[in-house]
């Protein structure tokens, strides 16, 4: 690689090392990173019964399969819309604009690609007390188990930008990609259905005729999960087919880009600066706008005082997502209706309910009020306080409630609930959406002025453990006592879901000042 | 021989025409502006010139087409979103740029840009550190460093200081006596004053009006009535100067 380039990636990586001594809140939050993730090792290691029974090993490769999966095609996908990019805004103003061939360019893009895909999957790290105990997976399992997510990750990227390059000029070929790419899809999805119809009771038995059949041989995904899965159990030949298949894949992408006469730079210009553009605005704590909206023939023509905000967020989703639902809450809404059908006969309501109620964490967000809070007109609104939050959080209920019976119901009625079960399963979804809201307000509160989005989303964590006990102690307590109605899930529902709704209100009340002093959220 | 050599560029982005047979060249010690309202198709030439985008025609560097490693070479790019390695000190964007460009060290130069736009007591800090103005400055040192002998800026004096605008002015002028090419890119019609040799304004991704700044020439309309003629209510009006 050209030399200049070579001194730019060393020594961003060495600058990157020495800011975090550079500041200390940034030391600060490593120590505490790194000793979360030695805690969650220590804690796993403690837990090691001295007759393990652990579960099979097959299980958690179909489960890396499915994981794996999903990444790769999500992010492939983008390669029909807006593109993909291995660079950053800075490249292309030094890098595309300097005397540098473009092989080189792309060459640095790749090396600095497969660098980013190996951070965005650390949070895997988290998850070695569960995995050790349930699997027996020690630290190199995990390791291997984060390598595979992370080159899923790389090979989606470089997958989406070689589409979008090769495609994004052609409506015919285009069109011939995005068959190719479904086809590919059908296969999988036809392949998966005949297992889960051959293997309709047993966890088990699906997980390991995914593992062992013919998805092994899956681009990417497939070839990533056999290798991890030879890791995991010390068989070679998996490990060595399954990388040499990704690694064959990479080059051949590689060679396609670079040999070609096709000019990339233009491709990944607009995903790189709008990519840019909405990470600049989350610096400034603003939304990025969505790039596509549709003005319909609806308008402003409700609401008074307090109440137009609603009325006016209402009208914004509806202008930016006519699907009402995020996307990803679709996603979100299918993996755990799977999930409870898996494990409707091993793990029943509680673990297919926990599960679903662990997707909503990250969608129960704050929406507009965000949005809201870095923009002068919600202060200067002539209304109390708490009357302006609650209307600005307000947007957030019709979609809590369409969630709930979209992701709950299912659920519940897969798992064998009664109507009334059913029913209160839903409100008490529901009502942990509201607690997820009221969390994000409390921290919205409290730390609205913390840059760092991983400390915010640790504290964000802590906010959501302590706001939640009241809600399960209820719950722990009628049932433990006797004092039952109905049954014992529709009393342990209900009283989840008043206590948790209760905790939220108060919580959003006690925020309440949060729009009495700009400074408080302007930053 | 032209420094900047453009000939009938035309750039479409699926219906849309950004730009539509321009034409234009900027000569070795000549400053030349692409005036025009926002949307003119202003940045997407300049980025055509650049060698960020695709399109029909003809632009070469010094001779050389301007994609090619010579003509980059040759170039030196303000863009219009200051955009730097947030890793990376201001020193080190320079020493990048020196190294990437294959330039000699000349440590008294460096040193000179720096304190010129107050940079040098920050030659240690990160760009990441820095604030939107200095970010711009820095940017602007970065472009100038190898000694380019064509300048593009597009939009240069957003977010800059009064003391910065009053350098870069100055600066103009200096790359103009050195012999450099300068292409400015800019909608504020102010900024410009009376260091320009030719003045292109665009309309709707058209050049609707070229006025060349001659001590024996005189015109009717002063430019900025020029500009509201064309850019106006309607922006149809065409200039009397084209």
């Amino acid at each position: 690689m050209n030399g200049a380039l070579t001194y730019l990636l060393w020594t961003r990586l060495k600058n990157g090392v020495l800011r975090f001594f550079r500041k200390p809140s940034r030391l600060i939050l490593a120590v505490v990173f790194l000793a979360l993730i030695g805690f969650t090792v220590f804690a796993g290691n403690a837990d090691t019964p001295e007759f393990p029974d652990y579960r099979d090993l097959r299980e958690l490769c179909a489960i890396a399969f499915v994981f794996y999966t999903f990444v790769f095609l999500t992010i492939s996908y983008n390669g029909f819309s807006k593109g993909a990019t291995l660079f950053a805004m800075p490249d292309v103003n030094f890098l595309f604009a300097g005397p540098f061939s473009r092989q080189s360019v792309l060459f640095y893009g790749l090396i600095q690609q497969l660098g980013s895909s190996l951070l965005v999957g650390v949070f895997l790290l988290f998850q070695y007390t569960m995995l050790h105990t349930t699997y027996g997976i020690g630290y190199s399992g995990l390791i291997w188990l984060l390598a595979g997510y992370s080159l899923s990750v790389f090979c989606g990227q470089l997958t989406a930008m070689v589409i979008y390059t090769k495609t994004a000029l052609s409506a015919r070929r285009r069109r011939t990609a995005r068959i190719v790419f479904f086809a590919v899809l059908a296969v999988a999805a036809a392949a998966v259905f005949s297992v889960l119809a051959a293997n309709r009771d047993a966890l088990l038995g699906t997980a390991v005729a995914l593992a062992s059949g013919v998805l092994k041989f899956f681009p990417v995904s497939g070839w990533l999960s056999a290798a991890v899965g030879g890791m995991l159990s010390g068989s070679a030949a998996p490990i060595l087919s399954g990388l040499a298949a990704a690694a064959v894949y990479v080059a051949l992408l590689v060679l396609w880009i670079a040999r070609s006469d096709d000019d990339y730079y233009e491709d990944v210009y607009g995903i790189t600066e709008q990519n840019f553009r909405t990470r600049e605005a989350a610096k400034s704590g603003r939304q990025a706008a969505p790039s596509k909206m549709r003005r319909g023939s609806a308008t402003l023509d409700r609401g008074r005082g307090a109440s137009v905000l609603f009325y006016k967020h209402c009208l914004e989703n509806r202008r930016a997502n006519p699907l009402v639902l995020e996307p990803s809450s679709y996603i979100f809404i299918a993996a755990s209706v799977g999930f409870a059908f898996l494990m409707r006969t091993e793990g029943g309501i509680v673990a297919g309910f926990a599960f679903a109620v662990y997707m909503r964490i990250f969608g129960a967000m704050l929406g507009r009020l965000q949005r809201e809070l870095v923009l002068p007109y919600i202060y200067l609104i002539p209304e109390p306080p708490f009357r302006k939050l609650f209307w600005a959080l307000a947007e957030a209920l019709p979609k809590f409630a369409l969630n709930a019976v979209l992701m709950y119901v299912p659920v519940a009625l897969i798992c064998g609930l009664s109507p009334a079960e059913t029913a209160a399963c839903a409100l008490a979804g529901f009502a942990f959406d509201c607690l997820f809201l009221a969390s994000y307000v409390l921290i919205e509160r409290l730390f609205s002025s913390m840059t760092s989005k991983v400390l915010s989303m640790l504290v964000f964590f802590a906010a959501i453990l302590v706001l939640g006990i009241p809600g399960a102690a209820v719950a722990f307590l009628l049932c433990g006592s006797g004092l039952i109605l109905i049954s014992v899930p529709f009393t342990a529902f209900l009283s989840l879901a008043a206590a948790n709704l209760a905790v939220a209100a108060v919580t959003v009340f006690a925020c309440r000042n949060m729009l009495a002093y700009a400074e408080l959220n302007l930053q | 021989m032209n420094m900047l050599d453009i000939q009938h560029v035309t750039k479409r982005y699926g219906k849309v025409t950004a730009n539509r047979d321009i034409s234009f060249a900027v000569e070795p010690g000549q400053i030349a502006i692409l005036m025009g309202p926002n949307g003119a198709g202003k940045s997407t030439i300049i980025k055509c010139i650049a060698g960020l985008l695709r399109f029909d025609g003809q632009i070469t560097i010094g001779g050389y087409p301007n994609k090619s490693t010579d003509a980059k070479r040759l170039l030196g790019y303000v863009p219009e979103m200051p955009a730097l390695y947030e890793a990376l000190t201001v020193s080190e964007h320079l020493e990048f740029v020196r190294r990437a460009w294959g330039t000699p060290d000349d440590p008294a130069y460096r040193d000179r840009l720096l304190e010129r736009f107050a940079l040098y007591e920050k030659r240690s800090a990160l760009a990441g550190e820095l604030s939107k103005g200095m970010q711009q400055k820095l940017s602007v040192v970065c472009a100038l460093i190898h000694r380019p002998k064509l300048v593009i800026f597009d939009e240069p004096m957003v977010g800059l200081d009064p003391y910065a605008i009053k350098e870069i002015k100055l600066l103009f002028r200096e790359l103009k006596e050195e012999g450099a090419a300068v292409l400015i890119s800019t909608h504020m019609i102010d900024s410009v004053e009376d260091y320009w040799d030719v003045v292109h304004i665009m309309n709707r991704g058209e050049f609707a009006a070229t006025r060349r700044n001659r001590p024996d020439e005189t015109h009717e309309q002063t430019l900025e009535e020029l500009f509201f003629s064309i850019t106006g209510e309607g922006g149809t009006e065409e200039g009397h100067d084209a």
